[in-house]
């Protein structure tokens, strides 16, 4: 049973993003806001399918194709962008500043830490500190828009579409900010505790997916559909 | 490529640093704006009052305003309400006014066309009389016995008689007939000249009194005068003035004498005259406490004809006449009255 439970949480970065792409595909019709989310559902399931795969089957792989650290690097990537996107595109919620100042800064982390700190395609971990920072700025981003909605004073603050994914976001990133920043340190003390810490990360990430599930069975507000 | 490495220290503060730095900047952002928001509720709550305040002001004024506008409206409703009523005596002044024109005319008509025949017959009747008298002197120089003497000159003495009273009433109907043509012909008996109207009244009032003593020497009543001092000598055509007083105190000994005839307890037979100027206008007023004027009768009584005095005593002419004399003058004459009670009549004529 505990197997069966630990195949289930290695595999949840997988079938995660499938809940949430299954509802989609029942519930075509969202909101344009929601695009960039879409697209990263479908970016995420390939990039953790092939990080599983890889994980299963290094073995029959070339030495160069053996470590999937790399494809969480720039799973990150990918979705700062997504969802920095995501972000710009809300209508009636003001990114500010914050929509050019968080691109550049995320730009101006990637660059310093890859000349100076980490390795991109290191196989023995993968970037804590891209992964922590990328936590951080959407972090960021998703405080600029609960203050936004506060701001704004809008009776229902706590409905909508945007609310579920920034809200599904918002768990995730508070709680992989310090999975990621201390990573790689646990990792190179205590294997075992970063494993089971990466479980948590799972569990957040299947949050996440649940989140933006709501968030796609939430009746639309905007004119706007895909 | 020798890559810097971040201990475990530096991640714990760093992590925390952050943490702390995002959600101190979260609260701050959070609570300025809430001061923000409380700051312009309360410039939004003193521009309310403002506008409460002004608004107050404003619909005071406006009440003010509609006040005003309503008294002027019922102002302007009192005057038109007063000119249509003006405007309807005026209408039934007219009409009146036209009526007994053109019954005047009808009556000058016909009084034009009756005064031929009547000249004959009244002139005839005399000269009949006369002949009749010439052949009753004739008959006394002729041979004829006693009896038929007698006859004849009892026949002829009977028909002189009828050929009297023909005549008699041949020129009461030619006096009626020459004041329907007097009525008819502009009224005026005489030129325009100044007169003191004080002393015209009373001579006139008196003369008509004296004439009704005359007729009826059992007959009293109380004349009661009161002249303006300041009535200067007017421009006016005595005669006419005269007789129209003549014919209103006529009217009124004659009122009074008949409510005397009934021996009314405590009746005293009255007769007020009085002038007055008022501006550019002269007032004569001869009111009696005799029988009074009916409702029914008191938008007739200026028509020509029109009298309620018993046949033979009365033709209908005197206040027709009166009436003409003074729209003649640019004068106004007018009635009030309460049947059995009162009877007053007013000259106005324009002072000059």
């Amino acid at each position: 049973m505990e197997a069966f439970l630990l195949t289930v949480m290695n595999w949840s970065e997988v079938w995660a993003p499938l809940v949430p792409l299954a509802f989609l595909s029942y519930k075509k019709h969202q909101p344009l806001f929601l695009k960039p989310v879409i697209v990263y559902l479908f970016l995420a399931l390939f990039i953790n399918l092939a990080g599983d795969l890889i994980d299963v089957g290094k073995q029959y792989l070339p030495s160069w194709l053996q470590s999937n650290n790399p494809l969480y690097n720039v799973h990150s990537i990918i979705r700062f962008v997504c969802f920095s996107y995501f972000f710009t595109a809300l209508p009636y919620t003001s990114a500010g500043i914050a929509k050019y100042v968080i691109p550049a800064v995320s730009v101006l982390i990637i660059i310093i830490n890859f000349s100076y700190l980490e390795n991109f395609g290191n196989p023995n971990h993968l970037s804590g500190n891209l992964l922590a920072a990328e936590a951080y700025l959407l972090l960021v981003y998703c405080m600029q828009y609960y203050l936004s909605k506060l701001k704004n004073e809008e009776d229902d603050v706590t409905s909508g579409a945007d609310f579920w994914v920034v809200t599904g976001l918002a768990i995730y990133v508070v709680i992989n900010f310090f999975v990621f920043l201390f990573y790689v340190p646990m990792l190179q003390q205590d294997v075992a505790l970063a494993i089971n810490i990466w479980y948590l990360h799972n569990a957040a990430y299947i949050v996440l997916c649940i989140f933006i599930t709501k968030a796609f069975y939430e009746p639309s507000r905007y004119q706007y559909s895909i | 490529m020798n890559l810097l490495d971040i201990s475990i220290q530096s991640r714990v503060i760093i992590g925390i640093s952050a943490m702390v730095f995002l959600f101190s900047s979260f609260l701050i952002a959070f609570i300025t704006n809430q001061r923000k928001k409380l700051q312009y509720h309360k410039n939004l709550q003193a521009i309310n009052e403002q506008q409460q305040h002004a608004l107050i002001e404003q619909n005071l004024q406006l009440e003010e305003r509609v006040k005003e506008r309503t008294i002027e409206l019922s102002q302007q409703k009192e005057s038109l309400q007063v000119a249509l009523t003006d405007l309807k005596k005026s209408q039934l002044q007219l009409i009146q006014k036209e009526k007994m024109a053109s019954l005047g005319e009808v009556a000058s008509g016909i009084a034009h066309e009756i005064q031929n025949p009547l000249n004959f017959v009244n002139n005839f009747a005399d000269v009949s009389s006369e002949l009749l008298q010439e052949l009753k002197e004739l008959i006394t120089t002729q041979s004829l016995n006693d009896a038929a003497k007698e006859e004849i000159n009892s026949l002829t003495g009977d028909v002189i008689d009828n050929l009297h009273k023909i005549n008699q009433h041949g020129k009461r109907a030619d006096s009626i007939v020459k004041s329907m043509m007097q009525h008819a012909g502009g009224n005026s008996m005489g030129q325009k000249e100044f007169s003191d109207i004080n002393m015209l009244a009373e001579e006139y009032l008196k003369l008509s009194y004296l004439g009704f003593r005359a007729k009826d020497n059992l007959f009293n009543a109380e004349l009661i005068t009161s002249y303006d001092p300041s009535i200067d000598r007017v421009e006016i055509v005595p005669q006419d003035i005269g007789r129209v007083i003549m014919n209103i105190c006529n009217n009124a000994f004659y009122s009074v004498r008949e409510k005397a005839k009934k021996n009314l307890n405590d009746y005293k037979a009255t007769i007020f005259i009085s002038t007055r100027k008022e501006g550019n206008k002269l007032t004569i007023t001869i009111r009696d406490n005799g029988l009074g004027i009916s409702k029914k009768y008191l938008d007739k009584i200026f028509q020509p004809f029109f009298t309620t005095k018993p046949t033979g005593t009365g033709i209908g002419l005197g206040l027709s006449l009166a009436y003409d004399i003074i729209k003649v003058q640019q004068g106004e004459l007018s009635v009030d009255s309460t049947e059995g009670e009162f009877a007053e009549f007013t000259i106005t004529l324009l002072y000059e």
